[in-house]
């Protein structure tokens, strides 16, 4: 039940912890400060307990669809929260506030989305198992091993940064919003909103899903060993909508430099 | 003139939609958990086709349906029935478990026959 728990809290936690990591390494330093992260944390954490008490209820509607079409609503709302939010950081736009609030509401719902998993399963786990302990070492040897993996992301992107990779930098973060918002395939999928397609090719032979390394390339790059034809054209155009955001942005903030600079003549 | 095409559309729209219901019924198959155990083990589906799978959990706690092989994850919330869709699948062993009872909540789907047959 241990190794259960590391795993199960690993899964939730690790996205998070890889996405705070990008806000302080690349995307927004000063976003995540000693000071507001206390803040943040409160609002997930009163979010995430409204939606889990609702969970049961709201798994009911739609003939039984509700939960996925809820999660769908939300991983949408961090996918286009976050790839609006960069790319408004990335091009130093006038309206950087709102870039940040936006990058805050995207963080705020995937705490959410995390934060309902694991209390889902915590609920369960603490309404029948006296072995109390087992999960309180289980959470805690998930989180030293998330903080760990954390830290070194957050070298890697740091070193990346100084050394002036942005556009290795810019490829890993469009995989990563690509890999939050290719979650809502499966979930469509099952709920027969789409159809479930035969996949693509099989990797498992290489890395499983289910193994640890497939845990961590879900987390950074949603990583799928079986991905259906759905899935990579969600992926492809994903990773193509946030250059395209970024390249409008882009003029959008030569034009205003050049409009600028003519009054200013 | 532009109504009455507009009737024949909207027709042959409904018409589309409800043959689709008639003739492109999904089988259902019924999957029980007790005691954090899958009631049956081993479930048999047809290839090539798209199942609607129907979980009952019995028990008195959540729990998650996941399989890494037919890509699915579904809650189902103590006492309640939940649907997830499967499929179509190619002929093969697809193995299934409850997230939060790996040891004990495990199951197969076995898909047989041909994947082109009608």
């Amino acid at each position: 039940m241990l190794i259960n728990t590391v795993i199960l809290v690993l899964r939730d936690m690790l996205p998070l912890f890889i996405l705070a990591m990008w806000f302080v390494a690349y995307l927004s330093p000063r976003l995540l400060t000693v000071k507001s992260i206390l803040p943040i944390t409160a609002v997930g954490i009163v979010a995430t307990l409204v939606f889990f008490s609702f969970a049961a209820r709201i798994s009911n509607y739609f003939d039984g669809a509700g939960l996925e079409l809820f999660l769908v609503i939300l991983i949408s709302l961090v996918y286009v929260s976050l790839l609006l939010g960069s790319a408004g950081k990335l091009n130093n736009l006038n309206h950087n506030q709102f870039s940040d609030k936006l990058l805050l509401i995207g963080f705020c719902c995937l705490f959410v989305i995390k934060g309902m998993n694991f209390l889902i399963y915590f609920n369960g786990y603490l309404s029948r198992s006296s072995n109390d302990l087992g999960i309180v070492i289980g959470i805690l040897v998930a989180f030293g091993i998330a903080a760990s993996f954390s830290i070194l992301c957050f070298f890697i992107l740091r070193w990346l940064a100084e050394s002036s990779r942005r556009s290795i930098l810019n490829v890993l973060w469009a995989l990563f919003l690509a890999g939050s918002v290719t979650q809502t395939v499966p979930l469509l999928a099952q709920i027969d909103v789409i159809s479930g397609a035969e996949s693509l090719w099989n990797s498992s032979w290489l890395i499983k899903d289910s193994s640890e390394f497939g845990h961590i390339l879900k987390a950074l790059m949603g990583y799928e060993a079986t991905p259906s034809v759905r899935f990579i054209l969600v992926y492809l155009g994903s990773i193509s909508l946030f250059y395209l955001v970024l390249f409008i942005m882009s003029t959008a903030r030569f034009s205003t430099m050049v409009k600028g600079s003519v009054n200013e003549s | 003139m532009k109504m009455s095409s507009f009737g024949l559309y909207l027709f042959f729209f409904i018409s589309i939609i409800l043959s689709g219901l008639v003739f492109g019924e999904t089988k259902v198959f019924q999957l029980t958990l007790r005691n954090h155990l899958f009631f049956p083990a081993e479930l048999e589906i047809p290839a090539g086709e798209k199942v609607k799978l129907v979980i009952h959990n019995q028990d008195k706690l959540a729990e998650e349906f996941d399989s890494f092989d037919l890509n699915r994850e579904k809650v189902i919330f103590a006492g309640q029935k939940s649907t997830i869709y499967i499929g179509p699948l190619s002929p093969g062993e697809y193995h299934f478990f409850g997230e939060y009872n790996p040891n004990t909540a495990t199951g197969v789907i076995k898909v047989k026959g041909d994947v082109d047959a009608d």
